[in-house]
């Protein structure tokens, strides 16, 4: 029973977290609860489709674990194409974080992902976008490889 | 608040530490358990019946004529005898179901055919979820409302207080009324409701009562004649019996004429290819294999709690209760309660999220709830996101407030710490 969660970078995020203002025009936002502790987050996004992320900021109140994925999450997304929003998985967020993430937590931990891609889902573009990226990535890869 | 101990056991005891004693989960004596309105540790009869079962007559119930099966079914019948005389009912109103939750969704169906559009069900906005959806389910159905009586705020020496408001409560409850289902224990104020006061308002309107009892179990406070309700329900493991039991009271009259809503073997009495007839209480409404290890086991439960001077006992628990809430107010945090409270500590701390403190109590082995506690429209009502809870029973100890407050000092110190 380590006390290791509450490490120094996630408590610099929470307490010092980055991206955490309101944008006035975002071209995405989504707000999203965690039914389990009453969490809420905000996710607003400026991007034109299948460019880089202009802007990504969150607002909301939580725990130590959902605050600072939120500050990791949109710090990292911060100018990267809105394709990376789309291809993270729940594993690579939680990678993101290098702590251990008990069961308990894991939807404090991936409360911000979900709300990011749940701001997108909606978008066709962005989806098609996202498939035609990872088309041309796996043949570079190929290429690479032989 | 008047304690009613039913219970006339000679051999009555209070002392924490015999009680932690017999609790084989404190063989870990690090360990810390403030969660006890979320489930209770089990005693070593409780455990040591489960297995006896299962070991040595493991046999269905009012089947076989063999002598396991005889054994068997004797120990089941008896379990319900001692439960019925713990809620002072006849065994023939005791139903056993899987839990509280199963209790309550039964009794729902159980009443729908009475329930007719534009009827009302009334609930306080204590209710856990288990006493509220099964109601809002019923009523989506029946084209029925359900409508809320709310708490009123009160302050009295710079503490408030959130306790049921009965003046609502006398608007609220009219003709139109036909269930009036609420808690008698709320699990996150604590609040010990005015039953018999309800239970006027309801004869009045000619309303039935379903009392969600499963704060109430552990304390031996129940008393389905004095309280006059027509239905009840608790859970076993809420008052150190196992997990996947649960009762459903029903008043003998009502449980005749109403129909079951569940079917299958032993509740039956004739059955032919097109039609068949019930079985006699409580029968009738126990389709298949219950829970007959639980069963046994629960009465071991019961049987603790007997043993336990429960007057001595909860005047003990109001005492820590009293204690430990004066340190978290000198701690800055905002304790929700109701003034009935005795047990359930609720409360928030002004700077450091429950999840958080709840986490790092849990490092040090200490166990305490966070969360909204099953109470959605309670914390919504109340414009709280969650809360650390803190639960009481018979085997807690001034050191285990003391080691909890030193170890809560040091988590906040921690999450505030620049």
């Amino acid at each position: 029973m380590e006390d290791d969660i509450y490490q120094e970078h996630i408590m610099d995020h929470y307490q010092h977290p980055r991206q955490k203002y309101i944008q006035k025009n975002p071209t995405y936002s989504k707000t999203q609860l965690n039914p389990l502790c009453g969490d809420e987050l905000t996710i607003q996004i400026t991007a034109k489709t299948n460019k880089n992320i202009e802007d990504i900021s969150f607002q909301g109140h939580g725990c130590a674990i959902s605050q600072a994925s939120a500050s990791i999450l949109t710090e990292f997304l911060h100018k990267k194409p809105i394709t990376q929003l789309k291809k993270l998985s729940d594993q690579n967020m939680i990678d993101m974080l290098h702590i251990p993430i008990s069961h308990t937590r894991t939807k404090c931990a991936l409360l911000a992902l979900k709300t990011a891609q749940a701001a997108i889902a909606n978008t066709k573009i962005a989806k098609s976008s996202s498939i035609k990226i990872q088309k041309k990535k796996t043949t570079t890869k190929n290429k690479t490889k032989a | 608040m008047t304690f009613i101990a039913i219970s006339n056991n000679k051999t009555s005891i209070f002392n924490p530490e015999v009680i932690r004693a017999m609790l084989p989960l404190f063989d870990d004596t690090n360990l810390i358990y403030l969660d006890n309105a979320s489930t209770t540790p089990k005693p070593k009869e409780v455990t040591r019946s489960l297995i006896q079962y299962y070991t040595k007559y493991t046999a269905n119930v009012h089947r076989g004529i063999y002598p396991i099966a005889s054994i068997a079914t004797v120990r089941f019948e008896e379990a319900r005898n001692i439960v019925a005389n713990y809620i002072n009912a006849s065994p023939q109103e005791i139903i056993f179901t899987s839990g509280a939750t199963t209790s309550i969704n039964h009794i729902a169906r159980i009443l729908e055919p009475q329930i007719n559009k534009g009827d009302e069900i009334v609930l306080t906005i204590l209710e856990h979820h288990s006493n509220l959806v099964p109601w809002q389910e019923l009523a989506k159905r029946k084209q029925a409302k359900v409508l809320f009586i709310p708490l009123k705020k009160t302050k009295l020496n710079n503490q408030t207080f959130y306790d049921i408001d009965y003046v609502q409560a006398k608007k609220i409850i009219t003709k139109k009324t036909k269930i009036i289902a609420f808690t008698a224990c709320s699990n996150v104020t604590g609040e010990h409701t005015n039953i018999q006061l309800i239970q006027n308002l309801a004869k009045k309107v000619g309303a039935y009562t379903v009392i969600d009892a499963t704060q109430a179990a552990a304390n031996n406070l129940i008393n389905v004649q004095e309280w006059d309700c027509d239905f009840l329900a608790f859970s076993s493991h809420k008052m150190y019996g196992p997990t996947g039991i649960g009762i459903l009271y029903g008043k003998k009259q009502l449980l005749e004429q109403l129909e079951p809503v569940s079917f299958g073997g032993e509740m039956i009495n004739k059955v032919t290819k097109t039609t068949s007839t019930w079985n006699e209480l409580p029968y009738k409404f126990e389709p298949g294999t219950p829970p007959i290890a639980e069963a046994i086991a629960l009465q071991q439960a019961v049987e603790f709690i007997q043993k336990i001077d429960t007057t001595k006992a909860l005047t003990h628990i109001q005492q820590l209760t009293n204690y430990l809430r004066t340190q978290l107010i000198n701690k800055n945090c905002q304790i929700i309660t109701s003034s009935t409270s005795t047990s359930i500590t609720s409360f928030i701390h002004p700077h450091v999220h429950a999840h958080d403190i709840a986490e790092l109590l849990g490092q040090k082995n200490i166990c305490v709830r966070a969360g909204h506690h099953c109470c959605m429209p309670l914390h919504t009502e109340l414009n709280i996101p969650a809360t650390v809870r803190i639960s009481l029973s018979y085997h807690n100890t001034k050191k285990d407030i003391d080691t909890f407050l030193t170890v809560f000092d040091s988590a906040i110190q921690k999450m505030t710490k620049k």
